[in-house]
């Protein structure tokens, strides 16, 4: 094995990303070389700092002015982004320049703290977050509101539903309404015999024959009139 | 918004999904549509006045006529069919130009009933009638016949999609008609009266000689009468389904109030409509008077009758008692145009608050 060090193919190796035959030869020349070794380890400690940091937080700035999105002007909202107008929310600084994102560049001299500031941010998060973004409790507060409404609308509308003041009894004569049928349509349709259950009766009122007078019903089975 | 190829939609995946939500929300408008006016024009292809020439009608309007110029006594055959069955019925038939028909069962004797007719202020019933049946029907002079040895000229009054609603045979020496019958769409016969024996008399003889009795249903409603009923909460309806239309309307006070009778006529069969303010008594009064309690959708109607189709139901503090010799499926259809039968779930009455709220509103 030669005594060249590894160079570029040092950081394949750290990423995996060398062939099967190509991976052995730079093991044994790690194995051979404390200055390859040293730096393939240092590589592989950034690699799992990098791993290790969260997403970056938006910054307090953001979420001011997210939560002042309901009163943007009209005029403002409909203004072009551009890196000089601040971008749709307006002003300096630019999103996230508040926080510097993540830490310490690969190969950095000092990337000691990075690992200490990921925990401070999110014990901060909860107590900066604006009530636009806690969600929970509106569409629950929405949702008490939309069911007390429908059931009072529905608890007047069954009380109204109800008969506060109930019509008198009343039965229908069948046998006077059969004859005045018979009388409107013309025809000689005697109450039958099956009526005679009795229906209530004016004093008077014929059971067996009609009659009906010219000009108010034919005696031919014809409607009244013809 | 465009997507990553200029597009103004997303690109790839998502156009695709949206084009098909359209597509579908389409072909759902398009089902709508198709629903509401396939359900508005009815199910029978013959329900729709009917076009064509009415070369029938001059000789109807004459028998309209002859039937206040001649005098004339005989027997009848009735019968009237509906679901329950038929009724048949003989009855002897006096009639006076001058004062009225009479009705006798062949033994029969009685008082008589008579009405007065008074059509001043409402459009005569029986030209309402004759004009409905034009609308409603081409009816065409089909060829002749013969009834109790007479000759006569036959009168059809065809629907639209070509089916025979009903038959007339008019007599061709007095004009009157003497037979006729009405079938419903699939050609059964609904109703058929016929003069078995039929003598022209002398107009001042028999018939209804008593003279006439006081008419307890001769207080006639006009049109103002009938919206002022209308705005006091009263159902009355101009039209009971396409076909029949408001042909008279008349009231009689009872003790437990005023009853309104309204008719209804497609020119061949009337539908009778009683109206009264109240409710029917828990121990269903209906069934005591030869009806059935049949439990619809909504609540209970009561109903009976052999040939003729008898209806009793409540809705909304009003009482609809329903008589009609007419075609089943077109008393079906007048029965749903007026209020439903109450109902007592709890969403019924949920309903009938939602719609005193509206009537409070003035909606």
């Amino acid at each position: 094995m030669s005594m060249e060090h590894l160079g570029e193919r040092l950081s394949a190796l750290v990423d995996g990303e060398l062939g099967h035959a190509e991976r052995d030869r730079a093991l044994i020349h790690l194995a051979s070389c404390d200055s390859c070794r040293f730096e393939a380890d240092m590589l592989r400690r950034l690699k799992r700092r990098l791993h290790g940091l969260d997403a970056p937080d938006p910054s307090s700035d953001f979420l001011g002015r997210l939560s002042a999105l309901g009163s943007v002007p009209p005029d403002r909202s409909s203004e072009p982004p551009g890196p000089g107008s601040g971008g749709l929310f307006g002003g300096p600084p630019p999103l996230g320049s508040s926080r510097p994102i993540g830490g310490a560049a690969p190969g950095g001299p000092a990337p000691g703290p990075v690992s200490a500031e990921p925990p401070a941010r999110r014990a901060r998060r909860p107590l900066q977050a604006p009530a636009m973004l806690r969600p929970g409790w509106h569409r629950t507060r929405y949702a008490v509101a939309g069911v007390s409404a429908l059931a009072l609308t529905l608890g007047t509308a069954f009380v109204a539903g109800g008969d506060a003041d109930p019509a008198p009894v009343v039965r229908p004569s069948l046998e006077d309404y059969a004859v005045e049928h018979a009388l409107t349509a013309g025809q000689a349709a005697l109450p039958a015999a099956e009526d005679g259950a009795g229906g209530q009766q004016a004093p008077g009122t014929p059971v067996g024959p009609v009659a009906h007078v010219p000009g108010a019903s034919g005696g031919d089975g014809a409607p009244r009139a013809w | 918004m465009t997507g990553g190829n200029g597009a103004p939609w997303p690109s790839g995946g998502e156009r695709s999904r949206y084009d098909g939500s359209t597509v579908l929300l389409v072909v759902c408008c398009a089902l709508l549509l198709a629903l509401t006016l396939t359900a508005s024009v009815g199910p029978g292809s013959g329900q729709g006045p009917a076009d064509g020439a009415d070369d029938g009608m001059d000789l109807l309007r004459q028998a309209a006529k002859a039937s206040q110029e001649v005098s004339y006594e005989g027997v009848q055959a009735v019968s009237s069919t509906g679901p329950a069955g038929t009724e048949h019925r003989v009855v002897e038939v006096e009639h006076s130009a001058d004062s009225g028909t009479r009705f006798h069962e062949p033994d029969g004797a009685g008082e008589v009933q008579v009405r007065t007719a008074d059509s001043s202020e409402w459009p005569d019933p029986g030209a309402r009638a004759l004009d409905t049946l034009e609308h409603n029907y081409r009816v065409v002079r089909a060829g002749t016949g013969e009834v109790s040895g007479r000759p006569a000229a036959l009168v059809e009054a065809v629907r639209a999609d070509g089916t025979t609603a009903g038959r007339f045979w008019i007599d061709d020496e007095t004009g009157l008609p003497l037979r006729r019958m009405t079938l419903d769409p699939l050609g059964r016969v609904v109703h058929f009266s016929e003069f078995t024996e039929f003598r022209v008399v002398d107009g001042a003889a028999g018939a209804a000689g008593a003279g006439p009795a006081p008419d307890p249903w001769g207080d006639r409603l006009d049109e103002g009468e009938l919206r002022e009923l209308r705005a006091d909460g009263w159902t009355a309806p101009d039209r009971l389904s396409w076909n029949y239309r408001l042909v008279d309307a008349r009231t009689k006070v009872k003790p437990s109030g005023p009853v309104v009778h309204l008719s209804y006529s497609d020119g061949l069969s009337v539908i009778s409509v009683f109206v009264e303010h109240g409710r029917l008594g828990s121990e269903m009064h209906g069934t005591g008077q030869g009806m059935r309690a049949v439990q619809g959708d909504g609540g209970t109607v009561y109903m009976g009758g052999a040939g003729q189709q008898r209806r009793m139901w409540e809705a909304e503090e009003y009482v609809y008692t329903m008589l009609a010799d007419a075609p089943p499926d077109a008393v079906a259809a007048a029965a749903a145009s007026l209020p439903g039968p109450d109902a007592a779930g709890f969403w019924d009455r949920v309903d009938r608050g939602f719609a005193k709220f509206g009537d409070w509103l003035g909606m």
